[in-house]
């Protein structure tokens, strides 16, 4: 066999012997679509021992029935006027306390489902308290461009915050009418 | 090695082994009823909602071992669980024994069973020997099995779901191979990786299968209602159905309802909104719940919906949707329409 595995690639095969066991990080040749073969690097086991353990350390997502409006509640705790004091400024902590834009986008999507679990539950006063605190942790003056490129996720926060505060505030005033 | 997994959720619990599951159902003279694997959709809501209407064995999506066991952001959004979620079967898309020992590993304290996918035939999986392009290669399914196998013995449950091929024989090759390496069950599509989803499906093919192998057998394809179950198990002899598409459609198949009950709807929405699924798919869910059951203007402004404040908005604006708490939560059988006065009135 080839190290390469393109001259045990058939027709019919899509991958070829490389994937055996003798290959010990996962490293395969697969064909495409073009017809050629394209080699897919493994993973060295010190590369996989590190995920392993990460992934052990903190197990999978675990999904409770709270766990987003939670992760809403701790944005909460670090955002704008709202903002405990840090004894510890870790990044992650500072970053919480720039605000919702500056979190990665799994982070930032959990606090908007937060919100959004809220607005499903009818708990419109807690959901605009909620949004207002984020909206304010934006820290967006008349200075901010919102239409520069790196405003761009700064934008869509603000853009998304203010879809539901106004929902919210509808909701509010219907039910007040 | 030193390390073991954290013991965030408990140890599973034999009760849920699903091999345990299908002799149980054996005892009881009827089908195992699973809910299958599908891309996207068989994500943890989704998979309490079906749990809730029994089934009994639900899978996940097919999950890329390549990308879990290398990139900690691929295994945050691709797999998410809970206390509740059992019996789970893990589906996994591995193209060499390599990646899908080490997911095998990472994985086997949180779930119940291991799917091997060697069914799906969207073309880019196949081009990367992953999913359907296994069914030509039934040494190194086997190499992966024995791998699984030799090393966790019956600590782990592994499955193999694969198509048929035009020509049984190599179908009767590939089961029998698989079930030397020592495969726990086998599910059969009964259809090839070419065959359309409108031709019918093969049950002829997958009563073959069922007879050229001593481990129990699922039979999958065309299966929409819990008669459908019944009626698949009697003419292929298997020992379970599995529903896919049907079960998109109506997640209370197996409780026997024939279309999707409202309170199944109901349900959907706390669960949805609760662990959280992206807007898309909740859509794509609620849409397919409520084919058939909506007019279709309704049905096109539900898909017009672009975000999912304005989709909660737009239902209950049209319909009643309780909340857990409200009284009948969950329970409604009939879609429930809200009666707005300027629509009802006479003039």
């Amino acid at each position: 066999m080839s190290p390469t595995g393109t001259q045990s690639c058939s027709v019919s095969d899509t991958i070829t012997e490389l994937t055996s066991t003798e290959y010990s990080d996962g490293k395969v040749a697969v064909k495409k679509g073009s017809g050629l073969i394209k080699i897919r690097k493994g993973q060295p086991e010190e590369d996989y021992i590190e995920q392993r353990d990460q992934f052990w350390k903190t197990g999978p997502v675990l999904n409770t029935n709270d766990w987003l409006v939670d992760c809403l509640n701790d944005q909460i705790l670090y955002t704008g006027t709202n903002a405990i004091s840090l004894n510890d400024e870790s990044d992650d902590q500072q970053r919480k306390q720039n605000g919702l834009h500056t979190l990665d986008k799994i982070e930032r999507d959990r606090v908007l489902k937060g919100l959004e679990r809220l607005f499903y539950l009818r708990n419109y006063s807690e959901c605009i308290k909620n949004c207002e605190l984020l909206l304010e942790g934006l820290n967006i003056d008349e200075n901010t461009n919102l239409e520069s490129k790196e405003n761009k996720t700064l934008k869509t926060m603000f853009k998304e915050l203010n879809v539901i505060r106004t929902s919210c505030m509808n909701k509010v005033e219907q039910t007040t009418d | 090695m030193t390390s073991s997994a954290n013991n965030t959720i408990k140890p599973r619990d034999s009760k849920y082994n699903p091999l345990n599951i299908i002799k149980r159902c054996q005892i009881e003279n009827r089908p195992v009823l699973i809910a299958g694997p599908m891309v996207r959709y068989s994500k943890l809501p989704f998979r309490e909602l079906v749990r809730d209407y029994n089934a009994d064995i639900v899978y996940s999506p097919m999950i890329l071992a390549r990308e879990f066991v290398r990139n900690r952001n691929a295994r945050m959004s691709d797999f998410s669980t809970n206390e509740k979620d059992k019996c789970l079967i893990l589906q996994i898309g591995s193209n060499n024994v390599v990646d899908l020992m080490r997911m095998v590993e990472m994985v086997r304290p949180y779930v119940d069973g291991i799917g091997l996918n060697c069914g799906c035939p969207i073309k880019e999986q196949v081009r990367e020997g992953i999913g359907a392009a296994l069914m030509s290669n039934k040494e190194l399914v086997s190499d992966m099995v024995r791998a699984v196998k030799e090393k966790y013995g019956d600590s782990i449950t592994i499955e193999t779901k694969i198509r048929v091929h035009n020509d049984i024989n190599e179908t009767i090759e590939f089961v029998q191979c698989v079930e030397k390496a020592g495969v726990d069950f086998i599910t059969v599509h009964g259809r090839t990786k070419t065959t359309r989803s409108s031709q019918p499906c093969d049950y002829d093919k997958i009563k073959i299968i069922k007879q050229s192998v001593n481990v129990p057998v699922i039979a999958n394809g065309d299966c929409k209602s819990l008669d459908d179950a019944y009626k698949i198990q009697k003419l292929t002899g298997c020992d379970g159905v599995m529903a896919v598409r049907g079960i998109l459609n109506n997640p209370a198949m197996f409780a026997g309802f024939k279309v999707t009950p409202w309170g199944c709807v109901e349900k959907f929405w706390n669960l949805s909104t609760s662990y959280g699924l992206p807007f898309r798919l909740i859509q794509h869910h609620l849409s397919c719940m409520l084919d058939g059951l909506i007019n279709k203007k309704l049905h096109i402004e539900l898909n017009s919906t672009t975000n999912l404040i304005e989709l909660i908005e737009w239902f209950d604006f049209n319909f009643i949707v309780k909340r857990p708490g409200e009284l009948g939560f969950g329970e409604s059988v009939a879609v429930q329409y809200r009666q707005h006065r300027e629509t009802s009135a006479r003039i």
